[in-house]
């Protein structure tokens, strides 16, 4: 369903209906919320004193109508945001058909370099953006940004209750959609996934022929590799499940690492990027596997692949690379951002236009209400929790082990 | 010194040589120049430096010992003498030297090959040979790498077989196909550009009867080239070849799609590498190895042009131009360059041009054609109901943006590069001139992203008389201007330094004041070497991407922020659309300036 | 009045001294030559003059101003200095056409159009080169754009012109006619002229004053006729002497006895000295005679040497006559045909008041009197020497 402008008196309906709604079973649970969430900030308030009261107060959930926010962005007249994905853009089109008189600005930057240009920014008293998106880097954005009130959770209450989690409490933000890097083959060769573990790719049929994106310019497959790493008892446990024996580490600190070392051993092959990766495989009939975003399954067409992800591999297919929203530390424009992050939540049901550009092929929206579109839900999904402390201080480590096996 | 050191004498003495040693305007200019390069280029590096010796909080994910903002060696060891070292350092520089220098010699000969055809000899279609050789710097370098691969890729990264191995059933070895090779070859046809701009500007000054005069003697054609021509451009070649060399060893997009198969890692890729892993002091330390580097080479090139030889070959006495007659290889070899530079570069371009008409990528047929990525409405079937360029609201903004940020900081840069190669040049023998030459040779070293990111800080708030300039698109411009001085630097004292000292002097002696000096003798003289900097920096302006993201605040967008984003959404049709406007954009800019700055390229080093 | 007035200038360049203690004044309409080889510092203090090099010491006064002083580091700005360089080189903009080349020191000096147009006009005119206005330096021969090159230093109409080796880069047809005008130009202008080369016909025939530069000093400052009868040194003398055809150059020693008598030893002849202060005797001595110095008769004459013809030079109007004298080879120029037969013994007379000696080891010249002739000494004891040389 979607809103037209030409009923405001069916618009201030649903809106009407959907406030009582919320205040009426807006009680335990998104107080939960909220509880949950401040904690994670205190360290924040006590690091980052002047942005404590604003962080507080951003990440509230105060009772704030559509209406009243809408009011508020008006007056304010625009948005910033800061977003690492495209989708964004997407979503302010229709944003700003739905919301007249809200200039919706989408700058986008990788998460990386918006760290750097967000610290330096609010450091210099700059403070330009409202709405942040971004993906997590190795835990860093979580150390470096979340817990220094620099980017600041925002989940209105009214919609909390439908967010699976870890995205609704644990997480240290909501995520509007969830990719993961798993293993891609191509359909014209195998009716099926041609491997359930991780450690077949260590067999001798596979050899030279698994592709990855070099994880050492995109570290988002390094924490892939990492996350192996920090729960290398899964891995060892897959271990004697596939081959029927413990494993024996050959000079390497445990299972994960081992893993990498096996892999490198039979012969696998570093690409740029992504696309390179399925390029190699899915162009051609081809026989081997390759490390991919699952998210790149929607551009199959487009690129005339013939590529298909694997969705369950043991111990764990993955580790989910979170699209986060966030509302940036003292937002010029803050009733606005909240408005335009609700609106690419999807509003309060789930059902909005703007949730579309991230409800796609290969990438998961963790709200219970909202229908996927891949033929397996969010919570079926066998993936390792993301753990961005443990990643932060591993990451680099794992990193060195990769280097040096060149 | 003086005969009769009296007390009185000193004070007038003292005012006198400070007002001597300010009224030469090598010093004026040279320390304005210094004073600009010291705070755009010279804090910034210095910030990185200081870095580098401290721990960060990042660091603790490093070692256990880490006391956030205290003093340490541990990244320099870390880099340079740990068990990591070899594979995150030394052979990753031995790579990059390795590249460097086998790029820097390629693009000489190609570059000088090229401009010595064009300028000297009586090869027809000089026009077409020498638009022809711009263009490879027109596409980005990666498509080049691309093209590459289309033709020599092996079995190894699998995908659609290349054409070699299609037609010859020969699967390509490997060091064919990736690694040092194909990386060598992309980088040095795209960039051998530069070479045959600079070199070409020098010899076409270069007075003929220098030439004949060997000849004369008896000399053969190759030792003419070798012992006559080779040495009085050698000011020219030695910048071109720093300037590839650098420019070589600090690209990241050839080195990245072309060697992660093989494991060939470069300093470059390896930086990018920590960069993204938020290892900002190991960038910091790798960036500058690389700087450190670079000034090694720029000392020894300052030692081999030296202080005594001179480079004069404008003298103010003039004489008309003969050329060297090629006789029966006249055609063969303009027969020769052309398909070579179309094979090089007109391919490419029109592969890409076809693939913006494709509906379907790969797909050669007749009803695959189409003009909706040119100006198609939005069609929910096709890239999820993006419109045509031309349908897009934004690519009118950005394209203006594009033009503006372009036009304007290319302008600068090739005025500032040519002043400041007026203080290399004339300043050859004193510190300041050497200061200016090896100082404006960082940025091609600093990595964009570094710099951008000091930029901010240092420009957010207001500062002495600078004012906030975060957020403006003054910024952008410095910045893109600061990006390519090394390249203006260059162009600008390696063409200045052909030009004879009597020639200012004369006008010196006629009244002209430094600024008339300039306006009318020395900017008219280096014409050429102007036009050329323009161009090739409104094309890398143009291009320019990682440095002005970061600086954008607002939706400052630009035809390259449009590029990134279609390119992240894999609509490559809608981003060779982009391209080729670009393109486009650029021959049209070279054209204008050939038919009213009557001051071009091909003219220019074709001859009067 | 003087025009240029130097003292004590000294100057260096990437820290090697060039030019060392030069004192010279220039008096108003002078045409000063500084002569010397290349790398004699000439060059140098022209550019010093024109203010294009500073003078580490010394003062420069142009027409009573002072414009320079090393001890203080003033150093008036070139352009105010009211004076105009021809280069070497010409330096001719070759982006201008030859028209705005002259025309530049009055645009600079922000004169109105009609009158640039009428100067330029007029400096052109007076070079002979009008129609060639429109034309770019290219265009141009070597001798066009030499003048071009002068008419754009004298538009401005300064009140010294310099100029660098002008003539330098034309071939010797060219030259000559150059010089014809220079000549012409410095009677019209009545300027005051430096002008710097390294030919010394060039010095000759045009100056009023030429300064012989060596090792960056001035060895000799003379009119051309006395620069020409009587250079200071050995070394100024072998430059002059080193056009056209060969100075002749005897070793010579000077030997006195008790009674008091002194003469000259050289390996032609005897020549008898009035004893005077500063002969030592075994002193060392060069004798340069020039050829036309030489006179040869048929019979002998007081004071004469026997000498043989071994070659003859017809050369127009004169001819060298080549000599043996006692073993040595001596050159005589003879004006007008003379029919020498090779072989033929001559007697020659050596012009003693045109020879010039120098002490070898200063290579400075020496004043020597010479007494009148006494043949019978002289001729035994040239036999003497003759044996004791053998």
């Amino acid at each position: 369903m979607f809103i037209s402008k030409k009923k405001p008196a069916l618009v201030m309906m649903t809106l009407v209906s959907a406030m009582a709604i919320m205040s009426a079973c807006g009680d335990n649970k998104s107080s939960n919320t909220l509880s949950n969430a401040v904690p994670s900030n205190t360290e924040a308030s006590s690091n980052a004193n002047a942005s404590a009261p604003a962080a507080e107060q951003s990440t509230a959930p105060a009772a704030e109508s559509v209406d009243e926010l809408y009011a508020k962005a008006k007056e304010e007249g625009k948005v910033v945001v800061y977003s690492t994905s495209g989708r964004a853009n997407d979503a302010a089109e229709t944003f700003m058909k739905q919301y007249p008189g809200i200039k919706v600005e989408v700058s986008k930057v990788k998460s990386d370099e918006m760290m750097d240009k967000v610290t330096k920014e609010q450091d210099a008293g700059q403070f330009n953006p409202d709405v942040i998106i971004t993906k997590e880097v190795s835990g860093a954005v979580e150390e470096e940004m979340v817990m220094q009130g620099r980017y600041l959770k925002y989940l209105p209450e009214d919609i909390a209750p439908m967010v699976d989690e870890p995205y609704r409490t644990q997480a240290e933000a909501y995520a509007n959609y969830v990719e993961f890097r798993t293993l891609f083959y191509n359909k014209s060769t195998y009716a099926e996934a041609p491997v359930t573990n991780w450690w077949d790719l260590t067999t001798p049929e596979f050899k030279g022929k698994v592709y990855t994106a070099d994880p050492l310019s995109s570290p988002a497959f390094m924490d892939l590799f990492t996350t192996m790493v920090i729960n290398s008892d899964d891995m060892a446990a897959a271990y004697k499940e596939k081959f029927g024996e413990e494993i024996k580490l050959n000079g390497t600190e445990n299972a994960g690492y081992e893993f990498i070392q096996e892999l490198f051993d039979n012969g696998l092959i570093v690409l740029k990027g992504s696309d390179d990766v399925l390029d190699a495989i899915g162009k051609t009939k081809s026989d081997a596997l390759g490390l991919a975003v699952s998210g790149d399954v929607s551009k199959n067409e487009e690129n005339g692949w013939t590529i298909a992800p694997i969705y369950d591999i043991k111990p764990k297919t993955s580790v989910p690379d979170s699209g986060y929203f966030f509302i940036a530390n003292k937002a010029p424009h803050e009733a606005a951002a909240k408005l335009f992050l609700r609106w690419m939540m999807g509003e309060k049901d789930g059902t909005g236009e703007g949730l579309a550009p991230f409800n796609e092929v290969g990438s998961w929206v963790p709200r219970s209400d909202v229908k996927t579109k891949n033929d397996i839900s969010f919570e079926e999904l066998n993936l390792w929790l993301f753990d961005g402390d443990k990643l932060y201080n591993t990451a680099p480590k794992v990193r060195d082990f990769w280097i040096k096996q060149k | 010194m003086a005969n009769k050191p009296a007390v009185t004498v000193k004070r007038p003495r003292l005012h006198n040589q400070t007002l001597n040693w300010l009224t030469n305007p090598v010093h004026l200019i040279g320390l304005a120049a210094l004073l600009f390069l010291a705070y755009t280029i010279v804090w910034p590096v210095l910030k990185i430096l200081y870095t580098t010796f401290l721990w960060r909080q990042q660091d603790v994910r490093l070692t256990g010992e880490a006391d956030p903002g205290h003093f340490t060696l541990y990244h320099w060891t870390r880099v340079l003498a740990s068990d990591m070292s070899m594979s995150l350092f030394y052979k990753p520089i031995l790579n990059s030297l390795g590249v460097g220098f086998a790029v820097s010699a390629l693009s000489m000969l190609l570059g000088c090959g090229l401009a010595w055809l064009v300028v000297r000899t009586n090869i027809p279609w000089k026009k077409t040979i020498s638009f022809l050789a711009v263009i490879p710097y027109l596409l980005p370098s990666w498509i080049l790498s691309q093209a590459w691969l289309t033709f020599f890729k092996n079995g190894k990264i699998g995908g659609t077989p290349g054409i070699m191995q299609a037609l010859l059933h020969v699967s390509p070895p490997d060091w064919l196909s990736y690694g040092f090779v194909p990386i060598v070859f992309s980088l040095s046809i795209h960039d051998s550009v530069f070479f045959f701009l600079i070199v070409g500007a020098a010899l076409s000054s270069m007075n003929s009867q220098l030439e004949e005069a060997a000849s004369v003697s008896g000399a053969k054609r190759l030792t003419v080239l070798r012992r006559i021509v080779f040495p009085l451009v050698l000011p020219s070649i030695l910048s071109g070849f720093i300037l590839i060399f650098t420019k070589a060893i600090s690209s990241y997009g050839v080195p990245a799609l072309l060697g992660t198969p093989v494991n060939f890692y470069m300093i470059s890729t390896m930086l990018y590498s920590s960069m993204r892993s938020r290892l900002t002091t190991e960038a910091n330390v790798l960036s500058l190895t690389l700087m450190i580097i670079s000034m090694v080479t720029i000392y020894l090139n300052q030692r081999v042009v030296g202080r005594r030889r001179s480079f004069v070959t404008v003298t103010g006495k003039d004489s008309a131009r003969t050329l060297t007659s090629l006789g029966r290889w006249r055609y063969p070899a303009a027969g020769m360059a052309t398909a070579g530079m179309i094979i090089i570069s007109v391919v490419p371009l029109l592969v890409l041009l076809l693939q913006s008409f494709m509906l379907k990528e790969g797909e050669y047929s007749l009803s695959n054609l189409t003009m909706h990525y040119w100006w198609g409405g939005s069609d929910p079937d096709i890239n999820t109901g993006e419109k045509g360029v031309f349908q897009n609201p934004i690519f009118m903004l950005a394209l203006k943006n594009s033009l503006y940020i372009a036009g304007v900081s290319s302008v600068i840069a090739a005025v500032i590069g040519l002043i400041l190669g007026y203080v290399v040049a004339r300043g050859r023998q004193s510190w300041l001139g050497r200061a200016v030459d090896q100082v404006s040779f960082l940025p091609y070293l600093i990595p964009g992203i570094s710099l951008a990111a000091i930029y901010i800080s240092m420009f957010a708030k207001p500062t002495f008389i600078i004012p906030a300039l975060y957020g403006t698109i003054t910024l952008l411009i410095l910045i893109t201007v600061v990006k390519e001085l090394p390249f203006t630097v260059k162009a600008g004292s390696a063409s200045m330094m052909q030009i004879g000292r009597e020639l200012e002097e004369a006008a010196q002696i006629s009244g002209a004041p430094w600024f008339t000096r300039f306006r009318r003798i020395l900017l008219p003289l280096n014409r050429k070497s102007l036009m050329s900097a323009f161009l090739l920096v409104f094309i890398g302006a143009m291009k320019e991407m990682e440095l002005i993201i970061l600086l954008i605040t607002p939706r400052t967008e630009t035809l390259t922020t449009i590029t990134f984003y279609y390119a992240e959404k894999g609509y490559e049709q809608l981003m060779n659309v982009i391209l080729m406007i670009i393109i486009a954009i650029v021959m049209t800019v070279y054209f204008l300036a050939v038919k009213f700055g009557k001051a071009d390229l091909t003219q220019g080093i074709g001859g009067q | 009045m003087h025009a240029i007035k130097l003292q004590g200038i000294r100057v260096s360049l990437d820290g090697k001294q060039v030019l060392n203690d030069i004192n010279l004044t220039i008096k108003q309409g002078d045409f000063m030559t500084f002569l010397g080889p290349s790398g004699c510092g000439k060059t140098t203090l022209l550019r010093t003059i024109a203010g294009l090099q500073q003078a580490e010491a010394g003062t420069i006064t142009i027409s009573g101003r002072e414009v320079a002083n090393g001890e203080t580091s003033f150093h008036m700005e070139p352009s105010k200095r009211r004076l105009s360089l021809v280069f070497q080189s010409y330096a001719l903009w070759p982006h201008m056409t030859v028209f705005d080349n002259v025309a530049f020191g009055l645009q600079v000096r922000k004169l109105g159009k009609a009158e640039i147009r009428e100067k330029v006009g007029a400096a052109l005119d007076k070079m002979r080169i009008a129609e060639l206005a429109a034309r770019y330096p290219s265009e141009l021969s070597g001798g066009q754009q030499q003048r071009v090159a002068i008419a754009r230093a004298i538009v401005t109409e300064p009140d010294i012109l310099l100029l660098d080796e002008p003539l330098s880069n034309l071939d010797a047809k060219l030259r000559v006619e150059m010089r014809a005008e220079l000549k012409r130009l410095h009677q019209e202008l009545n300027t005051t002229v430096i002008y710097v080369t390294h030919d010394q016909h060039e010095a000759m025939t045009l100056s009023t004053q030429v300064a012989v530069f060596f090792g960056g000093q001035i060895v000799q400052l003379d009119k051309p006729r006395q620069l020409y009868k009587h250079p200071q040194t050995l070394q100024v003398s072998e430059f002059i002497g080193n056009t056209g055809m060969q100075m002749n150059r005897l070793d010579a020693i000077v030997r006195t006895d008790d009674e008091g008598l002194a003469w000259l030893d050289t390996p032609v002849a005897l020549l008898p000295l009035t004893a005077g202060e500063g002969l030592k005797d075994g002193l060392e001595v060069v004798l340069t005679v020039r050829p036309e110095d030489i006179r040869l008769h048929e019979s002998k004459r007081p004071g004469s040497v026997a000498v043989s013809v071994t070659a003859v030079f017809p050369s127009g109007a004169e001819t060298y006559v080549q000599l043996d004298a006692g073993g040595h080879q001596l050159m005589a120029r003879v004006i007008g045909e003379s029919e020498y037969e090779p072989g033929t013994t001559l007697f020659a007379v050596l012009r003693e008041d045109q020879m010039n000696a120098y002490d070898k080891n200063t290579g400075i010249r020496m004043e020597l009197k010479y007494a009148r002739h006494n043949n019978e000494p002289g001729e035994s004891a040239h036999e003497d020497r003759l044996s004791y040389s053998r």
